[in-house]
């Protein structure tokens, strides 16, 4: 209980951190966001007007504050280019790049722990070999890269999907998700390798120390110490790593987004930071840094039930 | 009920076979207590594991046959070794933290083998088994220690916990590899005395394995002494103890420190002028703290401790791990600063020798480098005037010129001890602070360095603060001693008054568990005193 | 050792590129407009009739510079705030670590993106906007390092020969942690190669005229099923990059 609402305390220091660093970012940027909101031929009138309307001229402490209260309650800002609302412009889109990021996640888990597991069962056999040499080069393949391929192979030579056939999940949900399967490998993939690795290794790290010797020498055969001591201490390395892994995965969406032609976050982020639309980038890199630290909490919290050793530092 | 007969271990992993393990022959009566003894490298510890039928790497080859009540463990099928192992062969480590898987509370750990082996019990007559289990070991509180993690308990409770794990199905033969070696004095009898009641009680044989001779002694009937993988000699413990055959047992037995003084420490008329004075030094550490609010609790390490140092003497300074004599060095050496107190030194900084020859060099350096560092620091003397004063260094902690050239990782631990001497001795300091400076060491090599620290120290004039866990070695070296306990000094004085006539319960406590790894023979007059 | 060899031909690769490439990386030719691979052209043609291997060797010289810029603030700025925040600890420790770990939880991808908003776009821009993004992870190495060496016992006795905390912080304790930076270094070395071709793909990198792997991968996107090759080319370039440096981080840690 302590170690929760340590944690909590800490979740909201860095949400309050990272907030401001955003806005602050922001806010000593050159240029003038009444301007940009106008264009350079308004009058200078209207542009003082707009800045006393928008509160541009109180010092930056009470504009954050206000900033922050906006943003709490879902108020966004105002896109400097499209002039709507940006919460109507990332509200429908963050369910892709949420889904996309989910598929990828799941992929990971559901291939690379088996994956890695076996590697390290068969450590030295023929099929380790194959899958550490398949994983060091893996590794090595840039997501939108994989993406390319995948395209390439599945899309325009075996018709599995039609490349740039995107259908929203309003339209039909099972079709967006199967379209969103390949763009998700491609994310996945990478970190596949990766986790592989890495769980191959922390389980061969963990069988030479001494409480497994302890667990063979009670008559524990090879199966049981495995699946009963070696894996829960072996996973939590993994799990630092998948933590990692998913907030990299977060911005290896909005690239692969990009290969597959899925109008996602990373499409606006794009759009807008050519545009120097301010208002839309910052709210979505407050989304994003929300998201990340949200998943860091997890992780920590999740660390807790794995390994009792875990105190509050 | 045990019979290993020319037992040979081998591994492959390097281009030559290297064997750890030559002809090893052992002949084992049930009820049995046998001592394996041997210096670190000896090959004692693989042949435990080797019974044990834990040697399971593909690069190993095992010779030879282990009879255990007819069946050979060494060519058995691995579900007849499953069988045994945990159920009628059970083994308990050195260091019951990594032994213990840290992830899960100690009660499963403890009741594993039952549930493996009696699938016929059901959850609650294993649980209850399990918490008999861990009062026999005599924990108090078993229920609270059946729900803890392992990091939640002391190293002494640890232990039992292994001890109560191991012998929770009632075995026949109980390998204890070093058992001891990782605890303090106190807790280490604590744990000898549990395993001769055991012993006496369940009629469980025991192989007990120790590189402590006077431990070896006090537990066993009959010894094997190891060296170089080969048994030297072996026999019933008068035959071994008293009549040694072989040159290196009797080296063995020498090395045994015992209360007599080995240590000359030169012309007591050098010991007039202090040159170092600690008054009423007091340090805390601040507690972790549970919420924001909460106010900030301290731990108190040293609790006002005041002494001096005289010229050219040793003090010796004794106590268990956490009594805060490793601060209290610090302090001394000005690595740390008291909250409350003061430290004065006569002449210039003192020097000190680590415990730990591994961690006191610097891996990144060649010996050379890190000997002349305190000169460059100093400054005023040329390359060729260092380079100079490392050769004469070297040559005076008897390491030859080309030792200079290596990196620490290089040498062997007893090379490492006299570097690190030699390092402390390169500025000429006044005071040596020795910091358990031989505890890591192997009891011969331990013996060539304190014969080393004591010529250079009659050479040149040392006092030396000695701080050291073992009873023994403090007094064949010190000319006074104090015991420290929490933070505080509870004895000082002359060496032999403090340990022939001991004031301080704390004390006494000490010295009979010192005496109790002691030779039961009465020949030296602590014997007799303390018995 | 593989990684060493590996990353040893990229490099003279790479170096062949500054020096001398087959034909100008500019120059268009409309006659071998998408043409693939032959002899005068060992990599084929891109959409405009310019020859892909002159473009990747220029391009892959692109990437490598600016992995290069990128490690270099990285590392120093990292290495700085690493010692004197590891070492000294304290409040100061406190609030930057705090800070640290908000931008640590970032990927180092999207701080670049962030910074590039600011900046602008650019070669230049894109090194110091991934420079400032690579600066958390090799100072949270570092610290971890120095924590765990300043209670080293041969930290002690450097402080009993009298050495004063920057003499031990950079001649006594930074070599004994060169082991496990240099790994991260190669790390980084990967991961800027990655961030960079992602960020040039993206559009917001590396401009044109300079060629970059990224940028070339996705102009190749449109042209995929007609000419794979101008895809795979830089594609597989890139690949052996990140595969040497990775390799090379594995070798140094062992």
């Amino acid at each position: 209980m302590k170690y929760f609402a340590k944690k909590l305390a800490g979740f909201i220091a860095t949400l309050l951190a990272v907030s401001f660093l955003v806005f602050l970012a922001f806010a000593v940027i050159p240029g003038d966001p009444a301007t940009a909101m106008l264009g350079t031929q308004a009058t200078p009138e209207r542009v003082e007007a707009l800045r006393e309307e928008m509160g541009l001229s109180d010092p930056l402490a009470v504009r954050y504050v206000r900033w922050a209260a906006d943003f709490v309650r879902g108020d966004f800002g105002t896109s400097y280019s499209y002039h709507i609302p940006v919460t109507q412009m990332i509200g429908d889109k963050l369910p892709v790049t949420l889904t996309l990021t989910v598929l990828s996640f799941l992929l990971i888990v559901c291939i690379s722990l088996p994956l890695g597991i076996t590697c390290a069962r068969r450590c030295g056999g023929m099929l380790d070999h194959v899958i550490v040499v398949a994983n060091q080069i893996v590794m090595a393949v840039p997501g939108f890269f994989s993406g390319i391929l995948l395209t390439l192979v599945f899309g325009l030579i075996l018709h599995w999907f039609t490349p740039g056939g995107y259908v929203s999940y309003r339209t039909d949900w099972w079709r967006f998700l199967g379209y969103l399967f390949f763009p998700s490998l491609a994310i996945a993939l990478p970190k596949i390798a990766m986790t592989t690795k890495l769980l191959r290794t922390s389980v061969l790290a963990e069988t030479k120390l001494d409480y497994v010797r302890t667990a063979y020498s009670r008559g524990n055969g090879t199966k049981a110490v495995l699946y009963r001591h070696v894996l829960k201490n072996a996973l939590i390395p993994v799990m630092t790593f998948l933590g990692m892994a998913l907030t990299d995965m977060v911005a290896g969406s909005i690239i692969v987004e990009q290969v597959f032609n899925i109008p996602g976050l990373g499409r606006i982020l794009l759009t807008s930071i050519s545009n120097r639309d301010y208002p839309v980038v910052q709210a979505i890199i407050v989304c994003i840094a929300f998201l990340v630290i949200s998943i860091n909490f997890l992780v920590d919290l999740l660390y807790k039930l794995v390994d009792p050793r875990i105190t509050i530092e | 009920m045990l019979d290993v007969i020319d037992l040979n271990l081998e591994f492959h992993d390097h281009l030559v076979p290297e064997t750890v393990v030559y002809d090893f022959d052992l002949h084992m009566e049930p009820g049995e207590i046998v001592g394996l003894v041997g210096e670190s490298g000896s090959g004692k510890s693989m042949t435990a594991l080797a019974i044990a039928g834990l040697l399971s790497r593909h690069d190993m080859q095992k010779r030879g046959q282990i009879l255990f009540e007819g069946k050979d463990l060494l060519h058995c099928r691995r579900s007849e070794l499953r069988e045994l192992q945990g159920d009628d062969i059970a083994i308990i480590f050195q260091e019951p933290m990594t032994s213990l898987n840290p992830v899960y509370r100690v009660g499963p750990q403890v009741e594993e083998a039952l549930r493996i082996h009696r699938p016929e019990l059901s959850a609650e007559e294993i649980r209850q088994r399990a918490m008999e289990m861990l009062k026999e070991v005599d924990l108090e509180d078993a229920q609270r220690v059946y729900d803890s993690y392992p990091h939640q308990l002391s190293g002494g409770m640890r232990q039992r916990v292994m001890i109560a794990a191991a012998m929770i199905c009632d075995p026949k033969l109980l390998i204890a590899d070093e058992p001891t070696t990782a605890l303090d004095v106190t807790v280490q009898a604590q744990i000898v005395k549990l395993l001769r009641r055991i012993n006496r009680e369940k009629k469980t044989a025991i192989l007990f394995i120790s590189h402590d001779l006077s431990l070896i002694r006090q537990l066993c009937k009959r010894v094997v002494v190891m060296q170089g993988g080969n048994i030297v000699e072996s026999g019933t413990i008068e035959e071994i103890y008293e009549h040694p055959r072989m040159a290196y047992t009797k080296k063995l037995i020498a090395a045994i420190p015992g209360y007599e003084k080995k240590y000359d420490s030169g012309e007591p008329n050098l010991r007039q002028n202090e040159i170092l004075r600690v008054e009423d030094v007091r340090i805390r550490f601040a507690l972790e703290r549970h919420s924001l609010l909460e106010k900030r609790k301290y731990k108190e390490v040293l609790k006002g401790v005041s002494l001096t140092v005289r010229e050219g003497e040793v003090l010796g300074l004794v106590g268990e791990s956490g009594c805060g004599k490793s601060t209290l060095a610090k302090v001394i050496l000005g690595l740390e600063k008291p909250d409350e107190g003061s430290v004065f030194h006569q002449s210039q900084r003192p020097q000190m020798v680590f415990q730990d020859p591994y961690g006191s060099l610097n891996p990144a350096r060649k010996v050379g480098w890190i000997l002349e560092e305190p000169l460059r620091i100093r400054g005023g003397m040329t390359g060729q005037e260092k380079k100079q004063r490392v050769r004469f260094m070297l040559e005076k902690v008897g390491l030859e010129e080309k030792i200079a050239e290596r990196y620490p990782r290089q040498l062997s631990g007893g090379q490492r001890q006299r570097v690190c001497l030699a390092a402390a001795l390169m500025l000429g300091p006044r005071l040596l602070v020795a910091d358990e400076a031989v505890s890591a060491l192997d009891v011969t090599i331990q013996g060539q360095i304190l014969e080393l620290l004591f010529s250079l120290k009659k050479e040149m004039g040392l006092a030396i603060l000695f701080i050291s866990h073992d009873m023994r070695v403090v007094y064949q070296v010190s000319d006074r001693v104090l015991v420290m306990k929490d933070g505080l000094i509870v004895e000082s004085g002359d060496v032999d008054d403090v340990y022939f006539a001991p004031k301080h319960p704390y004390t006494k406590e000490l010295l009979a568990a010192a005496a109790l790894q002691e030779e039961k023979g009465g020949e030296r007059d602590a014997g007799t005193v303390l018995s | 050792m593989m990684g060493a060899i590996l990353t040893g031909v990229m490099l003279l690769f790479v170096l062949v590129g500054f020096f001398w490439t087959p034909y100008d990386p500019e120059a268009m030719d409309r006659s071998v407009k998408l043409a693939g691979v032959s002899l005068s052209h060992p990599m084929g043609c891109d959409n405009f009739g310019r020859d892909i291997l002159s473009r990747v060797l220029k391009g892959s010289g692109t990437t490598l510079l600016v992995a290069v810029g990128t490690v270099s603030i990285g590392t120093a700025c990292g290495i700085l705030l690493g010692a004197f925040t590891g070492y000294f600890g304290g409040l100061v420790d406190e609030i930057f670590m705090r800070i640290n770990d908000a931008l640590f939880a970032f990927p180092s991808i999207l701080l670049g993106l962030v910074f590039i908003s600011l900046l602008g776009s650019g070669k230049y821009n894109v090194i110091i906007a991934l420079g400032i993004a690579f600066i958390p992870s090799f100072a949270r190495i570092v610290r971890s390092e120095f924590i765990r060496c300043k209670n080293m016992d041969y930290v002690r006795s450097a402080r009993l020969a009298g050495a004063g905390d920057l003499r031990i912080m950079f001649v006594h304790i930074l070599p004994n942690i060169m082991t496990v930076l240099s790994s991260s270094i190669m790390i980084g070395f990967n991961n800027a190669v990655l961030a960079e071709a992602g960020m040039s793909y993206l559009g917001i990198g590396v401009q044109p005229p300079d060629a970059s792997l990224g940028r070339m991968l996705s102009e190749a996107q449109t042209y995929l099923f007609s000419a794979p090759g101008y895809a795979i080319f830089p594609g597989v370039v890139l690949i052996l990059m990140v595969l040497g440096f990775s390799l090379l981080s594995e070798g140094l840690k062992e």
